[in-house]
């Protein structure tokens, strides 16, 4: 098709290789009708095959690690184009879960020695992990957090409930928040402790499951300074915004071509129907928006890179604001254009609809992004 | 691994060390004490225009990418938007002259890209000296979005055209005194390739320019009628016949002009934030929405502006993305300023204070929060999703040109 590849036209040729790289493996190994078999109940031991494969063949998980612990190193632009093109294939790969939370939190943490003994296999994809922060749904200051941890004889342990822990079915690490006595604490727990209780829920995005973690008295390593833990988890939520938005981008950039291609080819009264005005602006509106996200996605990966944090931040809240509401935007208008057949279940629109929708949730709405950029400008709110 | 892929003749350093220049040019030549040009009454900004056109002409910064040799400053198009930021972050107009944004953003570019040697000798540095006022002669009363249906017909006789017409919408041409037009010059010719691009003065017989009063209250446009009106026969760009070619590769520069807009914009919201804490509005959840709502759109627009330049140095020209460009801003212009009314409540139904600084565009630094400056941005966002082809084109061009959607089906004979 003849998609206009604004991508590809404004990128280095090292950010275009990579990007076609990733984009032939996932076209091999995961395309949509593979990712729905994966999605199945029996798919999860394939999710972690093709994870593994993900991690050994193309680095996926190191490549924004440092080479002390594995990794590539490479800047957080990198990252951004691997997660749009996952985010056009709805790969369900714990890629969010292992390397965008949990190793953002370790490598934020600055503690070297749970990096050393935890990346490793987090990079070879041996190992899954995931982060467990917030309890309620609204609440990513993670204000109102219960579950506890207790420090004796230098041994944590840790009680609580932790809901939405994002591939907590097939990861074996959690780091989990939780306050002490001393301040708030991020935990590694081991999931395949038995005092562990994961609760499976039916999600409405089958792509990206999410369980309930029940952590009964579990003993756990401490991760980074005591009383550090919300800050590592702040920390954590900025970069992952950024790389929401970027998954954001792919959901969006691809339910547009295929809006853009049924337009095409689709014929109704005799013309094609995207030679209707009402279709071919809608089609533009959509347009203009996704390149208003690209840009953004690109110029806030950039602000990580340079180290800027007050930029960082402001363009990390902007970018999920954004991001949540184009992605959200562009599928529901593909299953528009689509007609009957966008709202069927064989079709995949509805797919990328309800990972749009269930983006937009995870990490804050686009009012709770507004209103942090509102408090740069005018001051929180009592 | 670097991807600030700006090119190898103008690298991050060097725009740094012109955006030093630029600083000092600004410092060495705006009074002291300057708040920006909107911050001046208006026979004190009209003493100040003067002697700072002349420093933009002495510096070349007037027409920042033209070559030095027709009075440019011969920047690359990077340096050029450093200069625009700058610019408009210190609220210096680059444009002094009410025609100056038609002459070098319009026509200026044009006679670099099709102008012969000759032309380009001839007009470029009546432009830059102000002794060519250019008015913009597309639109007539019948075509206005339909640009190459136009009535307006011309003629070889010995060695001038000889034009007759009607032309309406010319911003600010009531102060010109030259206009480039459209005409159709053959009529046997299918619509496009009857058309031919000419340069004709307004300042002779059979020439009746008459102001416009738009809904802000002000003249910002005129018509123009020609009767028998004549230009040189070597007053065309292009060949005859390849008018519609040359109009619209002019209308990829109009579109373009976007590379300090999210300064512009930024000031403009400083002054709302202002504006918000003035009325007690700061812990409004809608207001506070709507704000940073606002202050987002302004850093995608940065971003964008970002790649645009990225693309540049890469070597490409501006295409149809510059619709993209000019949908978003004036998008955004019209939520801005209906932003700025809610903020001032009742107060937006009376009008009081220091006037707008500006016909197109957003207000520059120092324009004050008056209600007659924001009733004016509000009245005039309405014509910026007008003017320079309507929203509803710029959607066409980005479905049928961008996304290669099919083209909608013409009326017989306008294969244009």
């Amino acid at each position: 098709m003849s998609w206009p590849a604004d991508a590809e036209l404004v990128e280095d040729q090292d950010h275009a290789d990579f990007r076609s790289s990733v984009r032939s493996f996932l076209a091999q190994h995961a395309p949509t009708r593979r990712v729905r078999q994966l999605c199945d109940d029996a798919g999860r031991v394939e999710r972690s095959a093709l994870w593994r494969q993900l991690c050994t063949e193309l680095g996926v998980a190191g490549l924004c690690v440092p080479e002390e612990f594995g990794g590539q190193g490479a800047p957080a632009s990198y990252q951004v184009v691997l997660l749009e093109e996952l985010g056009r294939t709805l790969a369900p790969v714990p890629m969010f879960a292992s390397t965008v939370l949990a190793t953002t939190a370790l490598l934020e943490s600055g503690d070297a020695e749970a990096c050393k003994r935890w990346l490793p296999a987090m990079v070879r994809g041996e190992r899954v992990a995931t982060m467990a922060a917030g309890e309620r749904p609204h609440d990513w200051d993670l204000r109102s957090v219960t579950t506890t941890a207790t420090c004796l004889g230098g041994r944590w342990r840790v009680t609580g409930s932790k809901p939405w822990v994002v591939d907590g079915d097939n990861a074996t690490l959690a780091l989990v928040l939780a306050d002490s006595a001393d301040g708030s604490v991020l935990l590694a727990v081991d999931l395949d402790d038995e005092a562990v209780r994961r609760e499976v829920s039916a999600t409405l995005d089958p792509t990206r499951p999410a369980v309930t973690i029940h952590v009964d008295d579990v003993v756990a390593d401490l991760v980074g300074g005591v009383g550090e833990g919300r800050r590592i988890v702040d920390a954590t939520m900025r970069r992952a915004a950024v790389a929401l938005a970027a998954e954001q981008l792919g959901v969006a950039t691809r339910a547009l071509e295929m809006a853009v291609e049924q337009a095409k080819t689709r014929v109704q009264f005799g013309r094609a129907i995207g030679s209707f005005q009402s279709l071919k602006h809608l089609l533009a509106d959509c347009y203009v928006e996704v390149e208003g996200l690209r840009a953004s996605v690109r110029h806030a990966a950039q602000a990580l890179d340079d180290g800027d944090p007050a930029q960082a931040t402001l363009l990390a809240h902007l970018c999920k604001a954004v991001g949540s509401d184009v992605a959200l935007d562009v599928a529901g208008a593909s299953i528009q254009v689509h007609g009957g057949i966008g709202f069927t279940w064989e079709h995949d629109a509805h797919l990328y609809f309800k990972r749009a929708t269930v983006s937009r949730q995870w990490l804050g709405t686009p009012a709770y992004h507004r209103d942090k950029v509102a408090a740069l400008m005018l001051g929180a709110t009592a | 691994m670097t991807t600030e892929a700006v090119s190898s003749e103008a690298g991050p350093a060097r725009l740094d060390e012109f955006r030093g220049q630029v600083l000092e040019f600004l410092a060495d030549n705006l009074p002291d004490g300057f708040r920006g040009v909107g911050a001046l009454a208006g026979d004190v900004r009209e003493a100040f225009l003067g002697p700072w056109r002349d420093a933009l002409v002495r510096t070349g910064y007037i027409a920042p990418e033209w070559p030095v040799e027709y009075g440019g400053a011969g920047l690359t198009q990077q340096q050029r938007i450093v200069l625009d930021e700058e610019s408009a972050r210190a609220g210096a107009p680059l444009w002094a002259l009410p025609t100056d944004p038609i002459g070098f953003g319009l026509l200026g570019s044009i006679v670099l890209l099709w102008g012969t040697p000759e032309q380009k000798q001839h007009f470029l540095p009546a432009l830059v000296s102000g002794e060519h006022r250019w008015a913009q002669g597309f639109s007539e009363p019948e075509a206005g979005s339909d640009l190459f249906n136009l009535r307006t017909r011309a003629v070889l006789d010995g060695d001038e055209w000889v034009v007759d017409g009607h032309k309406i919408w010319q911003t600010q041409g009531h102060k010109a005194n030259w206009i480039f037009l459209l005409a159709r010059t053959d009529p046997a010719a299918r619509n496009r390739d009857a058309l031919s691009f000419l340069l004709v003065p307004l300042d002779q017989p059979g020439v009746v320019v008459t102001p416009i009063r738009s809904m802000t209250g002000e003249e910002e446009f005129a018509e123009v009628r020609l009767e028998g009106a004549r230009t040189s026969a070597a007053n065309i760009l292009g060949a005859p016949g390849q008018g519609a070619q040359v109009a619209l590769s002019l209308l990829g520069f109009e579109r373009s002009a976007f590379g300090a807009a999210h300064v512009h914009y930024g000031s403009e919201l400083d002054r709302l934030v202002v504006l918000t804490r003035e009325q007690g509005l700061e812990d409004d959840p809608g207001i506070r929405q709507r704000l940073a709502d606002a202050r987002i759109k302004i850093e995608v627009m940065k971003a964008m502006s970002f790649q645009a330049r990225k693309r540049a140095a890469a070597g490409s020209s501006p295409g149809p993305e510059s619709s993209v460009f000019k949908l978003y801003q004036t998008t955004f212009d019209l939520t801005l300023t209906e932003l700025a009314m809610d903020l001032l409540g009742m107060g937006a139904t009376i009008t009081t204070g220091q006037p707008s600084a500006t016909v197109l565009g957003p207000d520059p630094v120092g324009t004050p929060n008056s209600s007659a400056a924001w009733q004016s941005a509000y009245l005039r966002s309405r014509a910026a999703v007008i003017y320079g082809g309507s929203s509803q084109i710029q959607r066409n061009t980005i479905g049928e040109q961008v996304l290669g959607l099919p083209r909608e089906p013409r009326p017989t004979g306008g294969r244009a």
